[in-house]
């Protein structure tokens, strides 16, 4: 990169790359290039754990060499812009044009404005259909691509759920192809799109009725799948972990060691997407854990350490496993923390056993402010537990804890609301009771409420999203309830949720306003300051889509979603069994104490608890 | 609860490195995190301080900023020790491949000056710019060596003129190979450090340098020794 320009923008060591642990290739010696482009900034992109799986597993392969692409800050991209700068890879600081794949990660909704960028600084056209024999296979993946409808047009492919061992069959092949003269980009699309795990949107008709609902799915050829079914790792003691990773030198957003302990969760929480999509539950063992850790602080030199999963103390050897990583982090000053630690696993002996070197900060998300909706949600946590958890944390001196809830929860009503209100209040109180609370400090909880999305494949895909009207009513009421100066109330924009209902719930005709507000320069729709939905209001109307069509009508149990063309295992009949039970008010089981036949089980592999 | 740790005697290492090429983008904070993660992939036994959060000990000696290289930085570590005990050849070997380009360790011993004692540091500036000869070579010299010599300088409590012409010790401006090159000594101690971007962003105002297409422009800043008084900093 021009050395020029790299002093003109802010914080150039975005990229300038070079980091320790970059894989280099000789570029003769492959025959397979894959950009990785994480569409957002280079500290986000650094700190994503799919990305760097994907990365070292691709690496690993003789013949491939996969590099990493980020989204250039605004001031980067009118300076690449101004001076036709196309964009680049960090290691070799190839175009992305001359790769053979450009892969996209897709990790929320608001990003996808910002692969279209991407593509466009690159000059690779947007449409899937107008790229030439000679442009590479656009890949998108991540949770996004559970619905990747939405982006339908953009893509060559998606890639349908973990893509470890699903991606070196999609290089493999097109190797291959290659290698024998057979390839040409439809003959490659149509043999990738036999491959489980990858969806080829051009290859499949939508069909619409007259009320604009979908009618259906139909594949353009008999050899192809009529649902794509996502792809799981079998057994993560076997998989490729990447215990020797690039290490940025800026400052990033997490930047540590992340250990992944399973994948899946056992709760079925009926908001929760990831908690569906997930499944089944399958875990590392500890032996490979412990492994993996060494290994990375070896490679790595970091020192601080997480365990990441959707609920770490679901873990079922959680205990041995924290006991055996106890004496190997405090003999080397590793401080090691357990993100996302459910209320009712938090205990003084765990408290003790990650606070050895440090202490962070309290969190937890009872999610729901009454036990009424935290039944309906299948949030099995009660305000007992809540209560125990604080007083285990008073105990040591803590006081100050942030709480996690959710508004507009299909059943809420406005008592559910004044409840939040309520049990932060009670939180207080718990404090001041505690004899062992801290004398120096005034007690703080900090309220965070972010707005309820419906989500493809929850027990709530059904469900209709509040207006943003609405949202707002409730915002107020919450904070007309908080009375209390110790108790901080922090919410979300409802307007933001507002458009990620839009896109999470899209169809293929979303394409259109998508294209549309790239065409304006649309970017960085997950950034606050670049976030207008006027604008984006402007470009529905535009297109002639109605937004609120996709967020706060109800879909029909009966009406053909978009994203029925993804098997992710788990059946719709369970899907709708869940969401009964949640007008009722009946907690499921989790899957260690009960299965509850959700259908996972289907996808096979070594599961923790599934039948 | 305090984690009860017993007092380790620990002995102070000065390494002498050099920081070339892209890594002129990355500030010495984020210098301070690769150092930290260097030794302990090296296995250099770095001390960790006391209390609830233990930390390596890390110091360099004068800032250097963002968008310029160095032949000569210093950093003072914290090492377990007694100075007799520390093995410095060991150290050497052991960071005698950094693995990262740009960064290479120049030096291990250990320190018989203060950092504080700094007080200049030598630059070379290169500019490649339209219109560079003999004459706008002379003309930068001109500028630069006028007193006073203002500038505005932007500090936390917002934008302000000054005379830098003190803080400039000596310069001397030559064009070769087709650039300006500018050869400077350059105020280094804590109270007044000047940064030599500012040497830069006066010859961008008077004498109209880098004014022109940023593709074909460019400029480098090059640290090439640090002094304590007329002598060579140790
Ligand atoms: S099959 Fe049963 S145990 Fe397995 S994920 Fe589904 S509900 Fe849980």
């Amino acid at each position: 990169m021009n050395s020029t320009i790299l002093k003109s923008v802010s914080k150039p060591g975005r990229y300038s790359g070079g980091e320790y642990g970059q894989i280099i290739k000789d570029k003769s010696a492959v025959d397979c290039r894959v950009a990785f482009c994480f569409p957002d900034t280079y500290e986000i992109g650094m700190s994503n754990l799919g990305m760097r799986i994907l990365y070292g597993v691709l690496n690993t392969e003789e013949g491939i060499w996969c590099e990493r692409a980020f989204a250039p800050w605004t001031d980067m991209t009118e300076q690449m812009k101004r001076h036709h700068l196309p964009l680049c890879a960090m290691e070799s600081g190839d175009p992305l044009s001359a790769f053979d794949f450009v892969a996209f990660t897709l990790q929320y909704e608001l990003c996808y404005t910002t692969v279209l960028q991407m593509l466009n600084l690159s000059g690779i056209p947007l449409s899937a259909a107008a790229r030439g024999e000679d442009m590479p296979i656009v890949v998108g993946g991540g949770h996004c691509a559970f619905n990747p409808e939405p982006m339908a047009d953009f893509f060559d492919i998606f890639s349908i759920g973990e893509g470890e061992e699903a991606w070196p069959e999609l290089c493999r092949l097109y190797r291959g192809m290659k290698a024998d003269g057979r390839y040409s980009r439809a003959a490659f699309l149509h043999e990738a799109a036999k491959i489980e795990g990858f969806y080829v949107p051009s290859l499949y008709t939508v069909s619409y009725k007259a009320d604009g609902t979908i009618e259906g799915f139909a594949p353009k050829y008999d050899d192809i799948p009529k649902r794509i079914r996502k792809r799981i790792v079998k057994d993560l003691d076997k998989v490729y972990y990447p215990t020797k990773t690039y290490l940025p030198f800026i400052e990033t957003v997490q930047d540590k060691m992340v250990l992944e302990v399973y994948r899946g969760c056992i709760r079925g929480c009926r908001f929760c997407q990831a908690g569906m999509v997930c499944r089944p539950v399958r875990e590392k063992s500890v032996d490979r854990l412990f492994d993996d850790a060494k290994c990375m602080y070896a490679n790595s030199g970091y020192d601080e350490m997480t365990l990441s999963s959707l609920s770490i103390s679901d873990y079922s050897k959680i205990d041995e496993l924290t006991d055996r990583f106890v004496e190997f982090t405090t003999q080397n000053h590793i401080s090691l923390s357990l993100p996302s630690l459910r209320l009712d696993s938090f205990t003084r002996e765990l408290m003790d056993k990650v606070s050895t070197v440090r202490t962070g900060s309290l969190t937890f998300a009872p999610e729901a402010g009454t036990q009424r909706l935290r039944d309906a949600i299948n949030k099995n946590v009660c305000e007992a537990d809540l209560l125990r958890a604080v007083n285990v944390a008073f105990d040591v001196g803590k006081s100050a804890v942030k709480l996690y809830f959710m508004n507009g929860l299909p059943t809420e009503t406005d008592e559910d609301i004044a409840g939040i209100a309520d049990l932060a209040a009670r939180v207080i109180d718990a404090f001041y009771k505690n004899q062992n609370h801290n004398r120096q400090r005034r007690p703080s909880v900090t309220v965070s409420v972010s707005c309820f999305v419906p989500k493809p494949f929850t027990p709530f895909q059904w469900e209709k999203q509040d207006t943003a009207q609405e949202l707002m009513r409730k915002q107020e009421l919450l904070k007309s309830k908080i009375t209390d100066r110790k108790i901080i109330y922090n919410y979300h924009d409802a307007d933001v949720s507002f458009l990620e209902a839009v896109f999470a719930r899209g169809d293929r005709r979303l394409c259109a306003a998508i294209a549309k507000a790239a065409e304006r320069g649309f970017m960085f729709d997950a950034w606050s300051e670049y976030f207008h939905l006027d604008k984006w209001m402007e470009v529905f109307a535009e297109v002639g889509i109605d937004p609120y069509y996709y967020a706060t009508r109800g879909f029909g149990l009966d009406e053909v979603l978009p994203w029925d063309i993804i098997d992710i295992g788990v059946t719709k009949e369970f899907l709708a069994r869940e969401r009964e039970k949640a007008y009722a008010g009946i907690p499921t089981d989790n899957c260690r104490e009960k299965c509850s036949g959700c259908g996972a089980n289907s996808l096979g592999g070594e599961r923790r608890c599934c039948p | 609860m305090l984690p009860v740790r017993e007092k380790v005697i620990h002995t102070t290492v000065r390494i002498r490195f050099s920081k070339v090429g892209d890594l002129q983008y990355i500030s010495h904070l984020d210098l301070h995190r690769t150092f930290c993660r260097l030794f302990v992939r090296a296995g250099v036994p770095v001390w960790y301080s006391e209390g609830y959060s233990p930390h390596p000990h890390l110091v360099f000696a004068t800032p250097l900023s963002v968008g310029a290289e160095s032949l000569c930085e210093y950093l003072d570590v914290s090492i377990v020790g007694t100075p007799e005990e520390i093995d410095i050849p060991d150290i050497r070997a052991r960071l005698a491949d950094t693995g990262i380009a740009g960064l290479t360790v120049e030096d291990v011993y250990l320190p018989s000056t203060k950092f504080s004692s700094i007080t200049d540091s030598d630059y070379r500036i290169e500019i490649v710019t339209s219109g560079a000869d003999a004459r706008l070579a002379r003309a930068c010299e001109d500028v630069l060596c006028e007193a006073p010599l203002c500038t505005v300088k932007r500090t936390k409590s917002g934008e302000r003129e000054v005379d830098i012409s003190a803080q400039i010790r000596k310069v001397s401006v030559d064009f070769a190979d087709g650039r300006i090159k500018i050869a400077a000594r350059l105020c280094a101690d804590s109270s007044s450090f000047l940064n030599p971007e500012y040497l830069v962003k006066i010859l961008r105002e008077r004498c109209g340098v880098l004014c022109g297409d940023p593709m074909c422009e460019s400029y480098s800043i090059l640290r090439t020794a640090v002094y304590a008084g007329d002598k060579e900093f140790q």
